[in-house]
């Protein structure tokens, strides 16, 4: 219980200081300083404080989506551990791709052709990357047998295929390298965030704090089971390293090589250990 | 000119990330597919013919330079050649011939590197954008050691250069010109085996050798193409007359090919560089008489971009009649529209990276006034610009 309302209090602090954590071992790895840790955190409050500006085509929808992208996102934290029910690992997938949804709604409430092409790209992205997410998840609920994420999570899963494609579809989810595709600078201004500016903006990099913090806790609880706090920690900041890596090695794919990649080749990865759990455990 | 169908325009520019510099282009697509371009260009147009046209030699020689920010030693080193081919009995120490030609190949690594690095970002490497933008650095220090400045050095006069390399420096540039060799070999590999690059440059952007040949691609635009062409060695100038060169000649025409070639001028450069040192003894500078006797004359270099053309007119006294310059990028841009066609929404920003675009060369005023012809002086034009950006 008090383990559960800790994990929701520290999940937008701890999401921030992952991002931190992200953009300063970027930087060390292209050969420069980087921001300091606590820049997220700095980031948020100066954009509160900004003057409110929205383009003059847009209606109420531009400011309730990313509340609801942010609401979304929180509202996934006490699945994690407050509240635990049989089934509550489907709720906590179904209001991830609600957050993919809010998401590509605000950027077709922004009214210019940049958020139009960047949400039609990130719910393409989604196409592409939630049935290999799935069918990896459906994996290790099979090899626990329960439905119950507490119950999935008091005993590591020894699923490496399943693994190595959550992961890679947690990098898709995140749309980060080499699936940065919805906000892609150099093609689209910012794709969703374009219009966006002050508090709405702030809400929107603060929903993406909460995921990267969700998905690496998620990566955590299903697959590994640290004995500790310590390892808790400890196996976040290597997953987080994980990801950042693969993100400096890459450069951007294109929309359509996105969805063949997920497709073809990381959902068989993830089917291979679903059909070895099937098969082989019985 | 056949309409193709089209569902939205997308306009990329003048102010836009994937551009360095303003310029707007249209793009009429359908969905993700580019099904025609258009481009507008004038944006960063500053009078700079006109401003040469009511100053002395000397002093346009400083306009010239700042024509471009990114291969300006080079228009500087064009203008002397022209004005200084003016006068048909005079001629350029061959000392300064030699500063010249390095000076210019140091341009011409600078500029491929920052090309380079902007390549690799228009495609999200940023990681490549990082290192070859910090190899750059040494490259900027170096000039900054022999000219004083990293941009606009101003080393050149009108007659032969301003200043000196010591000797000291010439081993510097040795040293830098190894480490930039086997950094253009470790970039060649970096782009070659990359699965993400490979998949974002090759068989994007195909300029075939009959369109490149059609529509006067110049430069590496060109010559990754097939086509044989490279000034400094179809028509030598300089210090090109006595040293060996080889143009880079790729054949595949993608932007992978474009790319390619630019690093390989990379090290070709670093070759020319080891040929001219060490720098033979001489004199700077020669007197360059103060009026020049009516003459015309043109200079063709190799910018890093492609053919550099300037035309010289005088007319017996110091002020210029004419210069005309005629830059690469400006012949390029048809190349553009005729590559992009075809493509998806997501190459755009490599597409027309691949050219390596400088806005600040190309913009020339042209008038066209179909009803009737109007010589626009000095003074018009600036009440034009005045009008215009009230």
């Amino acid at each position: 219980m008090i383990e559960g309302i800790l994990l929701i209090a520290l999940a937008i602090p701890a999401g921030l200081v992952l991002q931190g954590i992200d953009r300063k071992l970027t930087a060390r790895m292209q050969n420069r300083i980087g921001p300091p840790i606590l820049q997220p955190y700095y980031d948020f409050m100066k954009l509160i404080q900004k003057r409110d500006i929205i383009p003059d085509n847009v209606g109420v929808f531009f400011t309730i989506f990313p509340i609801l992208t942010l609401v979304a996102s929180l509202c996934v934290l006490p699945f994690l551990s407050l509240i635990s029910f049989k089934g509550d690992i489907i709720v906590t997938l179904y209001l991830l791709l609600m957050i993919s949804a809010f998401l590509a709604l605000s950027g077709f409430a922004s009214g210019s052709p940049f958020g139009t092409i960047g949400a039609w790209r990130e719910i393409m992205m989604v196409i592409g990357y939630e049935l290999p997410l799935v069918v990896a998840v459906v994996a290790v609920i099979m090899d626990a047998g329960s439905l119950s994420l507490s119950q999935i999570a008091s005993s590591a899963h020894f699923l490496p295929f399943a693994f190595a494609a959550f992961l890679i579809s947690t990098q898709a989810k995140l749309a980060r390298s080499p699936f940065h595709i919805p906000d892609a600078e150099t093609e689209i201004v910012a794709g969703i965030h374009t219009e966006y500016s002050g508090v709405r903006l702030a809400m929107l990099n603060l929903s993406a704090a909460v995921d990267l913090f969700i998905m690496v806790v998620l990566a955590v609880m299903l697959f590994l089971s640290p004995p500790t706090w310590y390892y808790f920690a400890g196996y976040s900041l290597a997953i987080l390293f994980v990801l950042t890596t693969v993100k400096v090695i890459t450069g951007r794919l294109r929309i359509d090589q996105m969805i063949r990649f997920f497709w073809f080749i990381v959902g068989p990865i993830a089917l291979i250990d679903l059909l070895r759990v099937l098969f082989l455990a019985a | 000119m056949i309409e193709k169908e089209y569902s939205y325009f997308l306009p990329i520019g003048p102010q836009h990330p994937a551009l360095k510099e303003s310029m707007h282009l249209t793009f009429k697509m359908e969905a993700e597919e580019i099904k025609d371009m258009d481009f507008n260009v004038g944006y960063v147009h500053r009078g700079i013919e006109g401003g040469m046209m009511t100053r002395s030699y000397d002093k346009s020689l400083y306009l010239a330079q700042r024509i471009c920010g990114i291969c300006n030693q080079i228009h500087a080193s064009a203008y002397c050649l022209a004005v200084e081919r003016l006068v048909p009995t005079f001629q350029v120490p061959k000392r300064a011939e030699y500063i010249r030609t390095v000076l210019n190949e140091l341009e011409r690594i600078h500029s491929h590197m920052l090309f380079v690095g902007v390549a690799a970002h228009e495609f999200g490497f940023d990681t490549v954008f990082m290192y070859t933008w910090r190899d750059r650095e040494l490259i900027m220090q170096l000039k900054e050691k022999i000219t004083g400045n990293r941009v606009t050095n101003d080393m050149n006069c009108v007659g032969g250069m301003r200043r000196d390399i010591p000797k000291e420096l010439e081993k510097e540039l040795e040293d830098a010109v190894e480490y930039f060799s086997e950094r253009a070999d470790y970039y060649v590999r970096v782009f070659t085996k990359d699965i993400s690059v490979q998949k974002r440059t090759k068989g994007i952007g195909v300029l075939s050798k009959k369109d490149a040949r059609r529509l006067n691609a110049v430069g590496p635009t060109a010559r990754s193409s097939g086509i044989d062409y490279d000034i400094r060695s179809a028509d030598p100038y300089e210090v090109y007359k006595y040293i060996k060169f080889k143009p880079v000649i790729l054949e595949d025409g993608d932007v992978f090919a474009r790319v390619a070639s630019r690093i390989l001028e990379v090290k070709q450069a670093c070759d020319v560089i080891r040929q001219c040192l060490p720098l033979p003894e001489g004199k700077l500078k020669e007197v360059f008489p103060r009026n020049v006797p009516p003459a015309e004359a043109v200079a063709s270099v190799e910018a890093p971009r492609g053919e550099l053309f300037y035309y010289a007119k005088s007319n017996g006294t110091n002020i210029p009649e004419r210069i005309k310059v005629r830059t690469p990028t400006y012949a390029n841009f048809l190349a553009l529209k005729q590559f992009t066609v075809g493509y998806k929404l997501a190459d755009i920003p490599l597409l027309v990276a691949s050219i390596d675009p400088c806005l600040s060369c190309t913009d020339r005023v042209t008038v066209v006034d179909e009803k009737s012809t109007r010589v626009l002086t000095h003074a018009d034009l600036q009440d034009i610009a005045k009008e215009e950006y009230r």
